[in-house]
């Protein structure tokens, strides 16, 4: 046999060889990690909603407690109709200072509303919309709406208020904050605040000896 | 003559036979002494851990078996008793986030609802958050202040809370090695603590510096562990690997919103299925004019910003 025809056997050997290691490589660093696929949780788009969206923090028709005391020896709370069916509603009343007894002191700084821009003078126990319509404390929000369209508008589709609960309502609920949580009716700007949790530097601080250069 | 001589080289230790005892001393020596590392590595490291594979090629019985052998680890290290999970991406859905910059107000109340529910290191104060405060007029992050004190918010500045984008084409997984970070189906960029070396190229290579490396064992006191946890999530990450925000996985595969959204207390934060065309997430993206951070480098994120006009 000549040397040549060993060489070329040799050669297409060693090519194999190669060849077959290549592949051994590539399946085992290489190639897609071969996913074990798990059974997958149903899908929940399309399905039904079926839990609700429940708003929290939504006022009742305060009360105002008195110096008396109820049979059962408890403060006494009255509705704001009480005394307010016996005194006649001033229009122009725009600061509390210009308010009796309990009222005063009350911050008002809301635009250029008065009182009444808000409170019933003919039912003291609920608001009044705009147009005179007379609307229960618990909903507040669609007499918010008559000036902040577009907050109520943001917020109706999720993003202006704070939220907790479930993103997909179709595995649990969530409850979402009425404006009044944050935005204090009478002043409604959300107020600064000290912010938490400043963040700390991993980098030692300058006082660390440096080598000289 | 030739006798003598035989008997010389058979009896005496010749200068080779000395120079082989020493070459092997030295070698022994030196081979003792690399690996010396690994008699320090075999106390934190069981055999088990080491030879476990790729979160993507274990069989549903060997997770198992991983997720028992860590919740016990857990309890040997920090004394508490956590749950783990290893939730599933859902079909049909792909999550995304939105922010608007108009109503968040900097009080950074989402970074210590991370920081809290994804049991981040407590001496360091970690978490996947950054809120930067920008001056009103430019959106260069590199101009942004992380360091920023109260009161918040400041009449000419705005506030830019950034963590993991959830790219869809992330550069950090691009760089990987060992491929021990991907894409899940449902958008997030998850990373198989066990499976990753710390080599930080992805902490280098991500815009949004979104990544972070756990320099040493997480140091959380057993009462403030969150026990509810998720295998590719908030489980108590080993030291020397890298970890990053999964829009709180072990929430949100299972229905609920992420800590950071439920801590904001203005409703800066949206979030939802992308998919799904009623979700509060498509209003945002139909409705308002939203952009993302670096838009340039083409890293595609599912993390959008927005003002209110």
């Amino acid at each position: 046999m000549k040397t040549s025809t060993l060489i070329g056997i040799a050669a297409t050997a060693l090519g194999i060889v190669a060849l077959v290691a290549a592949i051994w490589i590539y399946q085992h660093s290489f190639a897609e990690f071969v996913r074990h696929e798990h059974e997958e949780i149903k899908t929940s788009l399309g399905s039904e909603a079926i839990y609700g969206v429940e708003t929290m923090g939504l006022p009742v028709a305060p009360t105002v407690l008195t110096d008396a005391f109820t049979y059962s020896g408890a403060p006494a709370e009255v509705a704001c109709a009480t005394c307010h069916t016996t005194r006649t509603p001033v229009v122009a009343t725009r600061q509390a200072d210009d308010l009796d007894e309990f009222h005063q002191g009350l911050v008002m700084e809301h635009g250029e509303l008065s009182c009444l821009s808000c409170h019933n003078p003919n039912n003291y126990d609920t608001l009044k919309l705009a147009d005179g319509t007379s609307v229960g404390f618990e909903n507040v929000m669609q007499l918010c709406a008559q000036c902040h369209g577009p907050q109520s508008r943001d917020y109706r589709n999720g993003s202006h208020g704070g939220m907790n609960g479930y993103w997909d309502l179709s595995r649990g609920p969530r409850q979402r904050n009425a404006c009044i949580v944050c935005h204090d009716a009478h002043a409604p700007a959300y107020p600064q605040l000290m912010p938490v949790f400043p963040p700390k530097d991993i980098i030692p601080p300058e006082s660390t000896p440096h080598a000289e250069h | 003559m030739s006798e003598e001589n035989t008997s010389t080289t058979t009896n005496a230790i010749s200068r080779r036979t000395v120079l082989k005892g020493v070459g092997a001393t030295l070698g022994a020596a030196a081979f003792a002494k690399a690996i010396a590392p690994l008699t320090t590595w075999a106390k934190d490291q069981s055999v088990d851990e080491f030879l476990q594979n790729h979160y993507r090629e274990l069989t549903p019985e060997q997770m198992k078996e991983v997720i028992k052998r860590i919740e016990e680890d857990t309890k040997k290290d920090y004394g508490a008793d956590v749950t783990i999970k290893d939730p599933k991406p859902q079909a049909g859905v792909k999550f995304a986030y939105a922010l608007n910059l108009s109503i968040c107000v900097g009080c950074r109340k989402c970074a210590k609802a991370c920081h809290v529910e994804n049991n981040h290191d407590r001496p360091s104060g970690n978490s996947y958050i950054r809120v930067l405060e920008m001056k009103k007029g430019s959106l260069d992050m590199a101009h942004g202040r992380a360091d920023y004190s109260g009161p918040v918010p400041k009449s000419d500045s705005f506030y830019m809370p950034v963590q993991c984008q959830q790219c869809d084409s992330p550069p950090c997984v691009d760089v990987c090695p060992v491929e021990a970070t991907w894409k899940e189906k449902d958008g997030i960029v998850a990373v198989d603590y066990n499976w990753c070396i710390g080599c930080r190229y992805c902490e280098a290579a991500c815009p949004y510096h979104a990544r972070r490396f756990n320099w040493s064992k997480p140091v959380v006191p057993k009462e403030e562990i969150n026990p509810v946890q998720g295998y590719l999530s908030n489980r108590i990450r080993p030291q020397g690997v890298m970890e990053k925000c999964t829009f709180c996985m072990h929430r949100t595969r299972e229905g609920k919103l992420p800590a950071c959204l439920e801590a904001c207390p203005t409703g800066a934060r949206v979030f939802g299925n992308i998919l799904d065309p009623d979700s509060e997430i498509r209003w945002v993206l139909e409705n308002k004019r939203v952009f993302v951070l670096k838009e340039e480098l083409g890293t595609k994120p599912s993390f959008y910003y927005f003002f209110d006009e």
